[in-house]
């Protein structure tokens, strides 16, 4: 028997019963068999052979198979917490942010040491403005103080951090813990009453 | 390992694949289940005779060692064939390297089959295995996707690294041949 010119029908007789084929196709390839017997005897070859290649395959068993399967790499689901190995990298991860902040630290720290100790000292004594402890901006809620002259702040004893306390006489010292006293602090009335009891009265300050 | 649930069935091997490596190992199974006797199929028309279940265990255990860099680009039907049939033919240069055996004729590929099912007489069964095994190699791991597995002819092309057209022309001529050998009377 000659063969089926419809090589598209021919195609399809092998996929005929599988997923490949949709309804329409398959009822398609149907009505082709109906009146076509050179693609009922292809088919029946198909079937043949199909049956006789289902026949060669030796049964394997699934268990053993999945048995020996290699353990998934577990994907690390946040929250989940599982994961061994997914768990060292993160640890990993963690002690090498810990590292860089640590050595982030050291290396702030060492340059940062000589400015701070340059700050330490050279503070100024005390009655000298210092403007970085007042409020200037616009959103400040008082004005600024008013301008200081300097020159008897030069003769002032300052609160300096080396032996600036130390220098006072017990006079001045005891009024100056007493201008203290009198003082409630307002964080920006204090340095200018504190200064102009200082400065303006010096005299009577000893 | 349980018996594998309407879920895992109905489920596609992408699903399966994404559940087995959040640790789902009824899905491997469930995947095992689905592409083992194809390959045990496909392996056996190869020519492969003794070590068949070997031989579909080295192709699951190679699959899922690699599944994290598998693409779906191509399915993982044609992927689990393509590594079938290269072990296949690892295994035969291996072979016939150590010639501690009689080397088999790729071309005469000596297949064993099991009693048929009562679909198909004896006589017509030995028939149709005359005229696969005459078939090239090349022709019958064709016919044998197209028939016993449905594949289209593009996956059919990767797995035996051939092309389409050429997969196409490999089955009309497989199937020219059985039908000869059924007619043959």
């Amino acid at each position: 028997m000659t063969d089926c010119l419809n090589e598209e029908m021919r195609d399809r007789l092998p996929l005929l019963g599988s997923d490949a084929l949709d309804a329409s196709e398959t009822a398609a390839v149907r009505v082709h068999l109906a009146g076509c017997a050179a693609c009922r005897e292809e088919l029946r070859a198909v079937e043949f052979s199909r049956a006789v290649i289902t026949a060669a395959a030796p049964r394997v068993d699934v268990g053993a198979i999945v048995a020996a399967l290699p353990a998934p790499r577990l994907r690390v689901v946040a929250g989940s917490g599982t994961g061994a190995r997914a768990a060292r990298q993160g640890g990993f991860r963690r002690s090498r942010s810990y590292l860089a902040a640590a050595a982030s630290l050291l290396i702030v720290a060492s340059l940062a040491s000589p400015l701070l100790t340059g700050v330490f000292r050279e503070s100024p004594p005390v009655g000298v403005p210092d403007t970085s402890l007042t409020m200037t901006g616009p959103e400040s809620p008082v004005a600024p103080p008013p301008a200081i002259p300097s020159t008897p702040v030069a003769a002032a004893p300052g609160l300096a951090v080396e032996g600036g306390l130390s220098d006072l006489s017990d006079d001045a010292l005891s009024a100056l813990l007493a201008e203290l006293d009198a003082i409630e602090a307002t964080v920006a009335t204090e340095p200018v009453t504190l200064r102009r009891a200082i400065v303006e009265t010096p005299g009577e300050s000893r | 390992m349980g018996e594998p649930s309407a879920k895992t069935v109905d489920a596609t091997d992408a699903e399966l694949i994404a559940r087995w490596q959040r640790g789902d190992q009824r899905a491997a199974a469930a995947l095992v289940e689905r592409h083992s006797r194809p390959l045990a199929r496909f392996a056996a028309i190869l020519g492969e005779r003794e070590q068949v279940e070997e031989l579909v265990q080295d192709t699951f255990v190679r699959a899922f060692g690699a599944l994290d860099t598998f693409r779906s680009d191509s399915s993982l039907r044609t992927w689990l064939f393509t590594i079938c049939k290269r072990l296949l033919l690892d295994r035969r240069r291996s072979e016939r390297r150590r010639k501690d055996q009689v080397e088999l004729d790729e071309g005469h590929a000596v297949v064993e089959y099991d009693a048929l099912d009562g679909m198909v007489g004896e006589e017509t069964a030995q028939r149709v295995r005359d005229g696969m095994e005459r078939l090239s190699p090349l022709q019958r791991e064709v016919f044998t996707l197209r028939v016993s597995e449905g594949m289209p002819y593009g996956e059919i092309a990767e797995v035996v690294g051939s092309t389409e057209g050429a997969c196409r022309v490999h089955y009309h001529n497989a199937i020219k041949s059985i039908k000869e050998y059924l007619s043959d009377d």
